[in-house]
């Protein structure tokens, strides 16, 4: 059961994160063993022609700024997105633009994959979520009744439900076959990270104020008074939050602060686990890796950190060429990452 | 300028079929009769909701808000109250170191955020080192703009430090506004709204509540704001600064 339980809860939390990205569900999670060995194929260090450690800059750029960059699971491609409204697909191993998408809801700090990967869940500037095809560029469905700033999105594992939060102060939960609005969080301050785990049933988020607190998606609206409340909060994190991911088991999350701070927190009971040392700047963007073992961390000081999470040590670091490092993200197989940075560049870093 | 004090905010309805608080009534006819938008006598400020003080109510709703059918009521979180605190006649503290359309655009958005505008553009002047200019950088952490946007803050809004400052300072106002938005109806006190930007968790506490300790990153970032040197920054400490902004931006050279 222990061993049946880990994969699942593993699906329906964010895992990568490019500043607020994560790789699709499945193809982080390992439920299926030949899907990941096909990823594993499709974006390997081998493929990119990088020795370790080395980076390489994509032949594109974001204007004035990157905000968001992600694998693509199982074609070798990446998808990022800047300031300058436009989605970019990448070919990893080339670093040449495969693909351009141009207009305003291309303009997104944050990207949650279907788990085939062909659908995509971005935030738009004037608080619309759009969920659609990644080959096409087509909308699917449009999500509306956000009022203000959606910074962070998730997908269900099943992708059922779409969640979104930032700037508003509100959570809000949609149904993505009908577009259908369905629920709604009040919060306290802003939401720097949503992100569905235990059977679909619950979001965790956390806040600008530190709080990581537990939702129940399902609890009933018209018989539970308390229904628009959190299951429970913690309080973690004691500078500024500036930017969180959680881990691929749900348990854990690592937090990012406005002065440098990187803590890893038990996201149950709201207790530091290990406070990753290094960095004394402000702390952009956060993956951590599919295996929950491997961090990588962005900020002002323009650097990019490899950090070991069982031990809390930096294994490496890499410099960006913009004045700080904006999004970052790893593939499937934890070869590679990925780095925006606000001159708009996107780099592939080598991390084996 | 507003007879009544800056800041000062209806609570319930007034006009027709309104709440009618006495002093709710008494903002309001201070506020027609200052900015007077309509060829109208002025009011008697009674806090009396009399048959007067509904005509005028609906002209201004009829002339300046294009409402073909006025219901003479000024609501705390309505159109004709947002217009009748957003007028460009009214002053507020460094009113005259900006722009008319930045002026007009601030005070409506403080009303969106039910802030007092006094206390958003002291707090602007002291983060801008008074400039209110969008591009405006701290060479050290690379802050930038009306509020210092943090890199990590620049990023969750969905824009850069290097896009906010390419832009006009009337255009950054929409990321100043989504930066308070969730905190919105929550911000009384001039510290409340500092805290805000400086340190989301301060929101609400204490005044001797401590911000940042010696020794760590965050108070030698901050340490020109520990005014009495004691290796403690405290939430009174860190806003007395933008207090003496609020002062300065009232007096004369300043309010516009």
């Amino acid at each position: 059961m222990t061993h049946m339980r880990i994969p699942l809860a593993i699906l329906l939390v964010a895992l990568a994160v490019c500043s607020r990205s994560r790789p699709p569900a499945s193809a982080a999670s390992g439920s299926s063993a030949d899907g990941r060995r096909a990823e594993t194929r499709a974006v390997s260090v081998s493929a990119s022609g990088l020795r370790r450690l080395e980076t390489r800059r994509f032949s594109g750029q974001h204007g004035n700024g990157a905000l968001s960059v992600i694998f693509l699971p199982g074609a070798g491609q990446a998808i990022s997105s800047g300031v300058d409204d436009t989605a970019r697909i990448w070919d990893v191993a080339s670093g040449a633009e495969s693909k351009h998408f141009s207009g305003p809801r291309f303009h997104f700090q944050d990207i949650a994959l279907s788990s085939d990967g062909h659908f995509s869940l971005t935030p738009a500037p004037d608080a619309t979520l759009h969920y659609w095809t990644i080959d096409s560029g087509q909308d699917v469905h449009q999500f509306t009744g956000a009022k203000m700033g959606i910074g962070t999105v998730a997908l269900s594992a099943d992708g059922k439900l779409a969640a979104g939060a930032g700037q508003d102060t509100a959570i809000h939960v949609w149904e993505v076959a009908s577009g259908k609005h369905l629920r709604q969080f009040p919060v306290n301050a802003n939401v720097v990270r949503v992100a569905f785990e235990l059977g679909n049933s619950h979001l965790r988020s956390v806040e600008g104020d530190g709080r990581v607190c537990t939702w129940s998606v399902e609890r009933d609206r018209d018989r539970d008074k308390d229904n628009d409340k959190p299951l429970g909060c913690v309080a973690a994190g004691s500078d500024p939050v500036s930017q969180a991911a959680f881990a691929a088991d749900g348990h854990k999350v690592l937090i990012g602060g406005r002065y440098g701070s990187l803590v890893l927190w038990d996201a149950d009971r709201g207790t530091p686990l290990r406070k990753l040392q290094g960095s004394e700047a402000d702390i952009v963007a956060i993956a951590i890796a599919p295996s929950g073992n491997l961090a990588l961390s962005g900020g002002a000081d323009q650097t990019v950190r490899l950090w070991d999470l069982k031990t809390g040590t930096q294994i490496a670091s890499t410099k960006s060429s913009g004045s700080y490092v904006s999004c970052v993200a790893f593939s499937a197989d934890e070869t590679l990452a990925l780095f925006g940075s606000d001159d708009g560049a996107i780099m592939v870093w080598a991390l084996q | 300028m507003a007879a009544m004090p800056n800041g000062t905010r209806i609570v319930h309805s007034v006009g027709r079929k309104g709440t009618n608080d006495r002093s709710d009534v008494l903002i309001i006819q201070q506020l027609i009769n200052d900015n007077l938008p309509v060829p109208l006598m002025p009011l008697n400020v009674n806090g009396i909701c009399d048959p007067s003080t509904i005509f005028a109510i609906e002209e201004i709703q009829r002339r300046n808000l294009h409402m073909k059918r006025p219901d003479g009521r000024v609501d705390p979180d309505g159109a004709t109250y947002r217009f009748l605190t957003s007028i460009p006649g009214q002053k507020i503290a460094w009113g005259a170191k900006v722009s008319t359309a930045f002026k007009t655009k601030l005070i409506k958005i403080a009303g969106n955020l039910g802030v007092d505008p006094d206390f958003l553009m002291s707090a602007m002047a002291f983060e801008s080192a008074e400039t209110f200019s969008a591009s405006v950088k701290n060479a050290a952490s690379g802050a930038t703009g009306l509020i210092q946007f943090m890199p990590s803050t620049a990023t969750s809004l969905g824009t850069s430090t290097t896009a906010l400052a390419a832009m006009t300072a009337e255009d950054q106002l929409d990321y100043v506004e989504k930066y308070f938005n969730p905190y919105k109806n929550k911000l009384t006190t001039i510290e409340d709204v500092y805290m805000t930007i400086l340190w989301p968790n301060a929101i609400g506490k204490a005044n001797s509540y401590v911000l940042f300790s010696k020794p760590s990153v965050a108070y030698t970032q901050n340490s020109g704001l520990d005014a009495n040197n004691d290796g403690d920054i405290t939430k009174e400490e860190a806003a007395a600064m933008v207090k003496a902004k609020l002062v300065k931006g009232r007096g004369a050279g300043y309010l516009g």
